[in-house]
């Protein structure tokens, strides 16, 4: 079934299925530790191999936006418009704005290198003001990966468009771990048609990439039985 | 080490079950159950346990609503817990016995829109200069220094149209963010109930609720609600009339229960007016004075693809809101505000010009103040401008030489 608003990938599953996982896992270790267990003898191994937890590197610069335009972020803008500015941000003072005008061309894009072999995770608030109807999605922000090699689109993350819900501020998340090596431009591009202006706000983008130590620790019961 | 491992799947086993428990109980539940929504004013919420919930007894606009381990409560935003006073969009399932279990709750910062044309600014273009009080669709807003402005659209002045957003305080509505927008022909306002007996109050402004006016659900004080209304000027300033008032309640079983489709318009009334029964998509639509009809991506004519939103009543549908979303040619807007210049001799039917600009009125347009109608009068006309050039007027409004508004020395405003 389709998100109104949102079309492409849906990630929104992937924090289900792995909060899921990990809860149950957490889970395990409290039984497992209701039983008992040598805690001196886990301390003692814990202290020789503490507690790492994931490892997390925000590969996104000035994602808040609060560092003002001009940093980290590449802007155009067809008919030329700051896309960084103070108006309606998520957090802080400052947010990114795009569309807002009819046949509005605007793109924000920052190029990263994806580390080789880390979890990433692409994670963005958004939210639409529109003059447009819910019937049709004239007026839409498209997020995408392109090829730093030569712009081309590496994969279509989602698209949003006028049909969503207006006022609502709402988390993105998308995992970009196949792509972990790779030189890529994240890009969020809005177009808009010749009438009825969509407002699309961005706010607090960020892109962690994590190495996991998870599974080292979490079964540390386990492993001490 | 085998007794972990069955431990483990069956943990696995428990959290998949719970996780789908809330939408089978939901499917399956109890007798005729069925989903509410509405959005008011929280009125108390209980105190945020150490888990980072409010189960318990909340009420909103009036209404009690209970609050499980199993209803997504989503904050405004991280460290912006439910308060009293900020406003809830609530999801909920009506048992049998009547009670309100929430099955979603999502905290808004209680932020009155209101949306309309510029009627007065403070002078100057400076930050500092702005601050002060504005009047936009006949209210006044006071700017202070923290209010934020995107004019990307165009920029704000007097006649411009405008979109603010704002708190009440003591009565008064502090902006805290104005942007600018396209013209339309009714203001619209956003905000809670405060009164609904012979005049409506909606967070302060006070609007007109006529006969004619289609009030969608039954209003309720600290509900949130959704007016289109008609700017009209009076001796004292300005008064707004509401066309439409779409109440936040929606709940099945009701009189007048919710519709919207899309189709393409088959029959449009004799006469040459819009007001009357429609046939879209092979139904029947009502069309009064109070029904929104928005004009932007083309005209209404027979073939047009439009977007039908209203309610039905007695098997009789009747329209709130139609928007033309494809006709058979795709113009211009177009918005001009003036002086009249020109005008037909007889009636209102034929070519007018507003500040230079020639402009057709039809039957089809909407046509207030005509009794104001006269050379040099200040007036507002919007429409489409066709391919071959004409502008054809959807709407247009007259005003009184004497009143407030765009005199015959003002400049003019055309957008296209």
């Amino acid at each position: 079934m389709r998100t109104r608003g949102v079309t492409g990938r849906q990630p929104q599953g992937l924090p289900l299925l792995s909060g899921l996982i990990v809860g149950s896992l957490l889970l395990m270790a409290g039984q497992v530790a209701a039983e008992p267990v040598d805690w001196a003898t886990a301390r003692a191994i814990t202290q020789d191999r503490p507690y790492a937890p994931a490892a997390c590197v925000e590969v996104i610069q000035n994602g808040g936006f609060e560092s003002g335009g001009g940093v980290g972020w590449q802007e155009y803008s067809l008919q030329d418009y700051e896309l960084v500015i103070q108006f309606n941000s998520w957090t802080g003072e400052w947010g990114a704005f795009l569309g807002g005008v009819n046949e509005a061309d605007d793109r924000l894009s920052q190029a990263v290198t994806l580390p080789a072999g880390a979890n990433l995770t692409l994670t963005a608030w958004w939210s639409l003001a529109t003059e447009e109807e819910p019937s049709e999605p004239y007026d839409t922000l498209t997020i995408s990966l392109l090829r730093q090699s030569d712009g081309s689109t590496l994969a279509t993350l989602a698209t949003l468009d006028n049909t969503a819900e207006e006022g609502i501020w709402e988390q993105l998340a998308f995992d970009l771990s196949s792509y972990a090596g790779q030189n890529v431009t994240i890009s969020f591009a809005a177009e808009t048609d010749i009438s009825n202006v969509s407002d699309f706000y961005l706010d607090d983008i960020s892109l962690l990439a994590c190495t996991s130590t998870l599974d080292k620790h979490l079964f540390l019961p386990l492993i001490l039985r | 080490m085998k007794r972990y491992f069955s431990m483990s799947l069956a943990t696995i086993l428990m959290l998949v079950a719970l996780c789908l428990a809330p939408a089978t109980t939901f499917a399956e539940g109890p007798g005729p159950a069925y989903e509410v929504r509405f959005t008011g004013v929280i009125e108390s919420v209980p105190p945020e346990s150490a888990e980072g919930t409010w189960e318990g007894s909340w009420v909103v606009a009036g209404q009690e609503v209970t609050v499980s381990a199993e209803t997504l409560v989503k904050p405004y935003a991280e460290g912006r817990p439910p308060t009293v006073g900020w406003w809830a969009a609530v999801i909920a399932r009506r048992n049998t016995d009547g009670d309100l279990v929430a099955s979603q709750i999502v905290s808004q910062k209680p932020e009155i829109r209101l949306k309309g044309p510029v009627n007065s600014m403070p002078e100057g273009d400076a930050a500092d200069e702005r601050t002060g009080t504005w009047v936009i669709a006949g209210q006044n807003i006071e700017v202070v220094e923290d209010t934020t402005f995107n004019e990307r659209y165009e920029t704000l002045g007097e006649d411009r149209w405008a979109e603010v957003f704002a708190l009440e305080e003591e009565g008064v509505l502090i902006a805290q963010r104005i942007r600018s927008v396209e013209f339309q022909e009714e203001v619209e306002i956003y905000g809670v109930i405060q009164d609904f007996t012979e005049s409506w109050t909606l967070s302060t402004i006070e609007l007109t609720v006529t006969a004619e006016t289609i009030v969608t659900s039954e209003p309720k004080l600290g509900l949130l609600a959704h007016a289109a209304a008609q700017l009209e000027e009076t001796e004292d300033g300005y008064s707004l009339t509401a066309r439409n008032v779409r109440v936040m309640w929606q709940e099945p079983g009701g009189r007048r229960q919710p519709v919207q489709f899309r189709g393409v318009v088959e029959v449009l009334p004799s006469g040459g007016t819009l007001t009357g029964t429609w046939v879209v998509g092979g139904r029947e639509v009502v069309v009064t004075d109070a029904t929104v009809i928005k004009q932007v991506k083309g005209l209404v004519e027979v073939g047009s693809e439009v977007y039908v939103v209203g309610w039905e009543d007695g098997g009789v549908l009747q329209a709130t809101k139609i928007t033309v979303i494809a006709a058979s040619w795709r113009g211009f807007a177009f918005y001009y505000a003036g002086p009249v210049e020109e005008m037909p001799q007889n009636g209102v039917v034929g070519y007018w010009t507003v500040t230079g600009q020639r402009v057709q009125v039809t039957q089809q347009t909407r046509v207030t103040g005509a009794e104001y109608a006269r050379l040099g009068a200040p007036c507002e006309i919007g429409g489409v401008q066709r391919q071959d050039g004409v502008r054809v007027a959807t709407w247009l409004r007259i005003r009184s030489s004497d009143g407030p508004g765009p005199g015959p020395t003002e400049p003019a405003t055309s957008v296209e």
